[in-house]
Parts: C-alpha cells; sequence; structure tokens
C-alpha cells in the first residue's frame, strides 16, 4: 500500500485521515486552515478589519498567528480528503493545489526571511498574483501560480504584475511564477518592466526527484529523533534537507529513513537506513 | 512541497517531465555543468560502492559520395558518478588534459563540489581540431545495373567510387526494369575492435524487390524507405560484407538518388580525442587521529600511532601521512604511501602507521596532515556516427528514328535514296560516343566514301577527323549484304561529348537501290550503341554501352513495289479521212500516287504503213527485212494520277488495203 492516490487506500476512514493530514509539515495554522478551506472552497473570505490588507481589499494576511496550530479533527471527511490530495499524495495538480504547496514551501524556502506574506482571496479563477511577500529587509515579492504556464497566460499575468504595480504603487523587487508544468518558451531573460525599474521574472516549477532515498511512506528521522517527519512532506532530497536547515539547529545531520511508517503495521525491529549524512552550518 | 527554480538554459534544454515541448539539442562548449538524466546504476552491494569516472565521446563524420570527409564534429561528456547509495562526497577535484580541447596549454582543473549519494555531474567538452581525427572505417559501395543492356568497355578494378577521388556516373534506363546491385564493404581500418555496429542503407520509394544478403549478419531490419543491418563486432583489419538487390523502374526522366549510407558504432574503452583523466580526488567520510599511550616502565615517554579508518563505503586512497610536533618545527613522521603503489584502505578498513616514541612530561600534541582520497575507476567510449552522401542515378535514354526518302521504290530499276537517321538524347547525361551499324540487304549499296555521310547536331555538322567508317565488306556487289559501322567520337575522343542532352544527333546517306525485287521484304536493321563516361569529368576510355535497336523502335523497312502496273497504257486505233490513214491514240495514266519518270512506251507498225506524224517526239527504227517498224516514245514525268496522251498517224503504202487488225499488235508499253 502506498500513498499515491486517495482512491487505492485501502484505508479511508477518518482517523486514519487525520492521523495522516496531521503529519503535514510545516503545519497550518488556524488562520491559515480558515483561509485555505474558504479559498479551495471558491467562497471570499468574509472582510474583518484586522485582517484587511492596507493595498486592497482582495488580499489579506495570513500566518501571522504563529504559535496557534489547527485543529484538523474537527474537519470533516470531505476536507480531510482535499487536504490529503493535495499535500499528502498530491494527486491533485490544478492551480489552487500549486498555490497552497508553494505556500508551504515558503515557510522553509532558504534565503527568504518572511516578514509577512498576504494571499489572494478573490476566487474569480482568472486572478494571478496570488500571493504578496514582505521580506524582513522590506523587499516585496509578487508571487504567481499555475498548474501550466503558457506563454498566453504568462503575458496576462506579467500585464497584471504591471497595473497591479501602478495601481497599488507598489514596485516588487522579485516577480515569482510557480508551475506544476512550464512550456520552454517563456522568456524568462526577458525583464518585465515595471514603470521605470526592470525586474527578471523567476520560475519555480513543482520538483519531483524520481530517485530520491524516501519514499512518501517512510518517516524521516533526524539525527536522534530530534526531528520527525512525514516522507511525503517532501518531493526531493534537497526539499528535504531545505526543511531540515530551516527547522534544525544545523551542525552534524544524519537523516535516517524508517521504511513504510505510514503504511505497515509497526513491528518491533524496524527497518532504519541512514539516507543522508553530513554537516549543515547556520550563522 | 519541494520547488525548484529554473533558470532559462534549464527550461530550454533540460529533459524533465516539468516542461512541455521539445527541448534544444544542448551545444557542447567546455564546461558546462549538468547532471546526468539516465538511472544510475549502482554498484552498491552492501559493504562497497564505488566512483565511477565515464568518458564518453560522440563523433560525427560526415562524408561525401567520392569517400572524401567533408566534416568531423565531436564532443565528449565527463560524468562522474557517486553510486553510494548513502555516502555523500565533497572538496570533489578533477583534472582531465587532451590535446584536443579548446585551452589546449592549460590542464584542466575543475572543482565539482559536493555529491549526493547516488547522483552525477556531468562536463561537457567541444572536441577541437576534429579534422585531424583518423577515420576507423572505410566504406566502399559499388552499385552496379545489371540489366542486360549496359554493357562496360573497360573492366578495370572495380574499386568503389568511395575509395576512388572520381565520381561515378551511375546509369538508369528509362521505361526498362533495372535491377541494380549495390555491393557495401565495411572495414575496420582502425586498430580496436569495434563493437555494437548498425549499418543503415536509405532508399527512395522508387526501388521494389529488394533483396539483402551479409556475410555478417542475417538480422536485417527493414522500414519503408532504410534497411539496417546490425553487425556484432568487427576486429581490426576485418571486412563486413553486405549485397542488396533492388528494382527501379524509372517512368519518365528523374532524378532518382542512390540512398545515403549511416554506419553507427561504438569503440569500447576508449576515446578518439586523447581525452585523459589525470587526476580525482574527493573526500568522503574517514576518520583520523593519534594514539598516544605512556609506556608503563618509562614516564613521559609515549609510544604514538597515527590511526585512520574509513567510515565510508568507499575504498579510501591514503597517499601520505606527515606529522609534525606541536611547534611545527620538528617533522616527526614523513610517509609517502603512494610510492610504492596505491595504499588502499577498504570500506570500514583502518590503516595504522608503526609506533613511534615521544617524550613528553604532558600528553603530546602533534601537528599532523593526512592526504587521501576516495578511490575512483575510469572507463571511457567513443560513440562514432559517419554519414556518406548518396549519388544520383543518370538516366539513360536515345530515341532513334529513321526514315528514308523514298518509302516505296520501284522494283527493278536502280533508284538512288536517301537514309536518314536522327538519334534524340532523352537522358540527363550527355552522350561521349556513338557506334551506329545498320545491316544493309543484297540489292542495295551504301557509299564507301565516308563523306557522303553528312551528320549534324543543332550546333552543326560533325568534323569527318571525329567519324570513321568502316565498310564490310568494302565493295560494290550488291548480291550480298554490307554492314556500315560509323564511329563517333571514339578513336580521337576530341569532342567533350556527341549529343548533349535533349540534343540530337542526325545522320544522311545515300543509298542505292540495285534492281531491288519487290517479292523479297527488304529489313535494314539498325543499332545504337551509346557510349556513355563512367565517371564523370574522366578522360578515361572507361565506358557503358548501352545498345538500342531500332527495330524496338521503330520499323526500318523499304517498300518495293511494282509500282509501273499501275499505269495505265492504253491504246486506241481511229480510222483516219480515208480508209488508207489510221490514228494511233495512246493514253499513259498513272493511278499511282507516286510520280514516274522516263515513261518508255514503244508501239510497232507492219511496214506496209508510213509514219506521218507524231505529237511527241519519239525514236523511230525501221524494220528489216520482214520485220516490223517501231516507234518508240519517252515521256519525261508523269505526275501522279497524270493522263498523258500520244497520237501519231500512220499512211498505207502498201499496195493492199490496210487491215485494221494489223495495227493492233506489238504494243509495247
Amino acid at each position: 500500500m502506498n500513498l499515491q492516490f486517495y482512491e487505492t487506500m485501502d484505508d479511508k476512514s477518518k482517523e486514519y485521515l487525520l492521523y495522516l493530514t496531521d503529519q503535514i509539515q510545516p503545519k497550518f495554522t488556524q488562520g491559515e486552515l480558515k483561509i485555505f478551506l474558504k479559498d479551495i472552497a471558491a467562497k471570499p473570505l468574509e472582510g474583518s478589519k484586522g485582517a484587511k490588507s492596507k493595498i486592497s481589499n482582495i488580499y489579506v494576511k495570513i500566518g501571522d498567528d504563529v504559535g496557534k496550530s489547527a485543529d484538523l479533527s474537527k474537519l470533516n471527511e470531505e476536507n480531510l480528503k482535499i487536504i490529503f490530495q493535495i499535500f499528502i499524495s498530491r494527486e491533485k495538480n490544478d492551480r489552487l493545489a500549486i498555490k497552497w504547496r508553494f505556500y508551504k514551501y515558503l515557510k522553509y524556502m532558504l534565503e527568504l526571511n518572511i516578514k509577512s506574506i498576504q494571499v489572494n482571496r478573490d476566487p474569480k479563477p482568472d486572478r494571478f498574483i496570488d500571493f504578496i511577500i514582505h521580506t524582513e529587509d522590506n523587499q516585496v515579492f509578487l508571487a504567481l501560480c499555475n498548474d501550466i504556464l503558457d506563454l498566453n497566460n504568462y503575458n496576462k499575468a506579467c500585464k497584471e504584475v504591471v497595473n497591479f504595480a501602478k495601481k497599488e504603487n507598489l514596485l516588487p523587487d522579485r516577480v515569482i511564477f510557480t508551475t506544476s508544468k512550464s512550456f520552454r518558451n517563456i522568456p524568462l531573460d526577458t525583464p518585465i518592466k515595471i514603470v521605470s525599474k526592470e525586474i527578471k521574472p523567476e520560475l519555480f516549477v513543482e520538483w519531483v526527484e524520481e530517485n530520491r532515498r524516501f519514499k512518501k511512506e517512510d518517516l524521516l528521522l533526524i539525527n536522534d529523533s530530534t526531528l520527525k517527519l512525514a516522507g511525503f512532506n517532501f518531493s526531493s532530497t534537497e526539499d528535504l534537507l531545505n526543511y531540515v536547515y530551516k527547522y534544525t539547529s544545523g551542525g552534524q545531520i544524519s537523516i535516517f529513513r524508517q521504511l513504510e511508517f505510514f503504511t505497515e503495521v509497526s513491528d518491533d525491529d524496524p527497518e532504519v537506513e541512514l539516507i543522508w549524512k553530513g554537516i549543515m552550518l547556520k550563522q | 512541497m519541494g520547488f525548484k527554480k529554473v533558470d532559462l538554459d534549464d527550461l530550454k534544454t533540460r529533459i524533465s517531465p516539468n516542461f512541455l515541448g521539445i527541448p534544444i539539442r544542448e551545444g557542447g562548449k567546455l564546461v558546462e555543468k549538468s547532471y546526468r538524466e539516465k538511472k544510475i546504476e549502482s554498484s552498491y552491494s552492501g559493504t562497497a560502492s564505488e566512483i565511477l569516472i565515464l568518458n564518453e565521446e560522440f563523433i560525427d563524420f560526415h562524408y561525401s559520395n567520392d569517400g572524401t570527409r567533408t566534416s568531423a564534429q565531436g564532443n565528449g561528456n565527463i560524468s562522474i558518478f557517486n553510486n553510494s547509495i548513502k555516502d555523500r562526497l565533497w572538496d570533489a577535484n578533477l583534472q582531465f588534459s587532451g590535446s584536443q580541447f579548446n585551452n589546449q596549454d592549460i590542464e584542466n582543473n575543475i572543482d565539482l563540489g559536493i555529491f549526493e549519494p547516488n547522483s552525477n555531474k556531468v562536463l561537457k567538452y567541444e572536441i577541437v581540431s576534429s579534422e585531424e581525427l583518423p577515420d576507423l572505417v572505410k566504406i566502399h559501395e559499388t552499385i552496379e545495373n545489371l540489366t542486360e543492356d549496359v554493357k562496360k568497355n573497360v573492366v578495370p578494378n572495380e574499386d568503389s567510387n568511395l575509395k576512388e577521388k572520381r565520381f561515378r556516373n551511375y546509369l538508369l534506363l528509362l521505361e526498362r526494369e533495372n535491377k541494380i546491385k549495390f555491393s557495401i564493404s565495411i572495414i575496420n581500418v582502425s586498430n580496436t575492435v569495434l563493437e555494437e555496429i548498425k549499418f543503415k542503407k536509405y532508399f527512395p520509394e522508387n526501388f521494389y524487390d529488394t533483396e539483402f544478403e551479409s556475410s555478417k549478419s542475417k538480422d536485417f531490419k527493414i522500414t519503408r524507405n532504410s534497411v539496417e543491418c546490425p553487425i556484432h563486432s568487427l576486429k581490426p583489419g576485418e571486412k563486413a560484407e553486405i549485397t542488396i538487390l533492388s528494382k527501379l523502374f524509372p517512368k519518365k526522366k528523374e532524378n532518382i538518388i542512390t540512398g545515403k549510407l549511416e554506419l553507427t558504432f561504438t569503440l569500447p574503452y576508449k576515446v578518439i580525442s586523447g581525452v585523459k583523466v589525470n587526476h580525482f580526488s574527493a573526500y568522503s567520510h574517514a576518520m583520523h587521529a593519534i594514539k598516544k599511550a605512556e609506556k608503563n616502565y618509562a614516564p613521559n615517554h609515549w609510544q604514538c600511532s597515527l590511526i585512520f579508518e574509513n567510515h565510508s563505503d568507499f575504498k579510501m586512497k591514503l597517499k601520505s601521512i606527515l606529522i609534525y610536533d606541536k611547534s611545527h618545527s620538528k617533522k616527526i613522521l614523513d610517509l609517502n604511501l603512494s610510492s610504492n603503489g596505491d595504499t588502499i584502505i577498504h570500506p570500514r578498513g583502518k590503516y595504522t602507521t608503526t609506533y613511534f616514541d615521544f617524550i613528553d612530561e604532558k600528553e603530546p600534541t602533534f601537528s599532523r596532515k593526512v592526504e587521501y582520497s576516495v578511490d575512483f575507476k575510469t572507463e571511457g567510449h567513443s560513440k562514432v556516427s559517419s554519414i556518406y552522401d548518396e549519388s544520383t542515378f543518370k538516366i539513360a535514354s536515345v530515341l532513334i528514328k529513321k526514315k528514308l526518302a523514298e518509302g516505296e521504290i520501284k522494283s527493278f530499276e536502280q533508284t538512288s535514296i536517301n537514309s536518314r537517321i536522327i538519334i534524340n538524347n532523352r537522358g540527363t547525361l550527355p552522350i561521349k560516343g556513338l557506334r551506329i551499324t545498320e545491316r544493309i540487304p543484297e540489292d542495295f549499296l551504301p557509299p564507301r566514301d565516308i563523306t557522303k555521310y553528312e551528320l549534324y547536331r543543332s550546333s552543326g555538322a560533325l568534323d569527318l577527323e571525329d567519324i570513321e567508317l568502316i565498310l564490310s565488306p568494302d565493295d560494290e556487289d550488291p548480291s550480298h549484304e554490307h554492314l556500315i559501322e560509323l564511329n563517333i567520337n571514339l578513336k580521337n575522343d576530341n569532342m567533350d561529348s556527341v549529343i548533349e542532352v535533349d540534343d540530337f544527333l542526325e545522320l544522311k546517306y545515300p543509298l542505292k537501290a540495285i534492281t531491288p525485287d519487290y517479292k523479297k521484304a527488304y529489313n535494314f536493321p539498325l543499332k545504337v550503341y551509346s557510349f556513355y563516361p563512367k565517371y564523370q569529368e574522366s578522360n578515361q576510355d572507361e565506358y557503358f554501352i548501352i545498345m538500342d535497336d531500332l527495330s524496338k523502335m521503330d520499323q526500318s523497312a523499304i517498300k518495293i513495289s511494282h509500282r509501273r502496273r499501275k499505269l495505265m497504257i492504253g491504246k486506241e486505233i481511229f480510222p483516219g479521212r480515208s480508209s488508207d490513214e489510221f490514228a494511233i491514240y495512246i493514253v499513259a495514266k498513272n493511278g499511282s500516287n507516286i510520280k514516274l519518270n522516263d515513261v518508255s512506251v514503244t508501239d510497232t507498225f507492219p511496214t506496209s504503213f508510213e509514219l506521218i506524224s507524231s505529237n511527241l517526239d519519239h525514236k523511230f527504227v525501221k524494220a528489216k527485212k520482214n520485220g516490223e517498224n517501231k516507234i518508240t516514245f519517252t515521256i519525261d514525268t508523269l505526275q501522279p494520277y497524270q493522263e498523258r496522251e500520244i497520237m501519231y498517224y500512220l499512211k498505207n503504202i502498201g499496195s493492199k488495203n490496210a487491215k485494221h487488225s494489223e495495227l493492233e499488235s506489238f504494243f509495247v508499253g
């Protein structure tokens, strides 16, 4: 049994789904979960003064309630199923799935010190700018998520970035396009001209390493179990190492895998393999 | 939830399910780091892993159809594989050199950084001075037209045009089935065994009924327009021969190609360019320490040794150990472990130096430097692809027409008729020389004088010097047949060609009909031998000779008919004004559609009659004793269907009354 598709799972019980979704890292905060559920249900958030963005009514701050982990046990089975399909099996690859997986990735993206993130809560399908990210060094990034990025969508998105910047008087420092798949004719070498500023677009693709050293079903143990992670959280070794770098204090790191921990009945003598050993230096 | 930033090069060239569309082929300028997409075959066996440095070269040779190499391009990939499933490598460094590099004078020293377990990196380089690379195989292709009508005048060494520096003409006969034989030999001229050889011959669609045979393979793979023949290996000097028989039927004048050849093979364990990996070093998990133990019997005397433990799954090469005292002033141990061959430490293995003594009141400390690296193995091979250009078949075709000025001639009469032969070159190759032979039947005589033969082209008359006449037998006896043989531009070879493409040659000569017999059928078999040069722009007398028979195109026969029977000569006798006078009326009617010349009409009348007059000149012969008078009229010409009247008057000069019946006989006309 593996975690490839929801439909092929033997056990679809709420308890098991809850057990798995509880392993998703980084964990949802209460605020994030609320926005996420509204977003995937295509319902706009009700306006609230505290959450309202200064830039526009359609952007709300997200992730500013650090430490308030969401309680997934209150979710119904349908919601758990969607969360499973987006974050665990990753069988959903539509624009919203890419958007929320990228949001998770933002949390441990290297060299990114997030001050705040604003998420687009407009449910219109043709919206392009999904996240406005403010960093500690006062930079602004715009992130635009796609399932398949073709030239037509790209050009439309560039126009929207320019219009948005002019309308809101906000000059971004980086414009990031994220996608599951991209056509090869995206002109990444052509800067986007916003007023007098030229910004080179960046493309992030969802990278799945075919021969990675662990499986979705594995439990990943960092050093002496200081950190335990589910394999399905990471699509490549580099992805895992980024997370470990961000959420450990660094130093000598050994990563072990406990085979098929999440799908097989555990035995007394679990099979554990070393999959990575090295030093992570942190300043 | 892994995302990865990609740059424009990745987007355009990298093969990945993330990218839609065809990748642009990667160019090969040194030095570009990349990753190998191919799944790594791990050699991990539970205890040992290895570093594999694989140098693969890809060389493309291009040859023209005369066998001359026109281009050579090559590039190489040095792939470094970390086959361990758990151990990383770091500080990896590679040095390689080769006379074929862009920067020949500089040894290439590449810092490869960290290798994750089960990963690889690829360095790409381009081979310069590729024109100096040696040929590794020679391909000879001989193309023969086995059609019976194609002969050769010279049978020289049947070497391929790929070997000779001459362009060969390949002939096809128009509107005929041509059986073509391709004989291909592949010779390994290198000093290495060639493996995984794939030979491919392309065909245009015109070919059919293709058969194959090879001395080295039976496993032909046939597609609509090509045939592929795998050959397992060829040792140095070994030859593989492939024979392909196929058929063609050119329906019109068109360019049909012979089909290019393609050969790919692998040179195992060898890179052609001479690129060498000189050095590779990298670190993996290892520990070294100095064990210090104070001697029981001697206080402050320390027995020390350095231990080196290999904690990785790789073999480690221990190169040197250098130990100084703490102040770095006194050398305590200096071991060069590479001097007598490599010192290999196996996975989980350990190396311990011999003990050395040190005196110190406190626990001694040392300054040490240990040089080591993971061990590696190198492999290399070259994949070579050669393409040989195709040639184009030339179409050989002539159209022969023969006209005799007189389609019909009179029998039993000497007539001169003009023979006219027209040869059109309908092919795509000029005709270099011609041999025209015509069999002249008995009762006809061809001219013996060469000046009577006139030859014209569109550019004017041919010089007699270029024409040779052989008449056999060379006599004027019409009782037997004669053979005319005209050789044009074959003896002196002064002209570039006798008939250019789409031009013609006209031959005219008079032919004497010496009393032909209308009961006989006379045929004039004509054969034209066209000489086409075997090689383009070659002065050698090597020809393809193609014979065309007029009988296949146009019958050359002359009809001999007794046409005078269509000349009606009528005679009518009219009584004159008196009983002793008679008028003889003769009418000559040409009932044919041909002009009649010299129609002779002779009449006789008894001597008892005297000729009074006639309306036409006549010849009168008076009878001798007891004879009859003879009067002869000659009509110069009688046009087709013309009627001429002859009237002459006779008077009885005898004593008896003249009888009408006496005048009714002896008419010759």
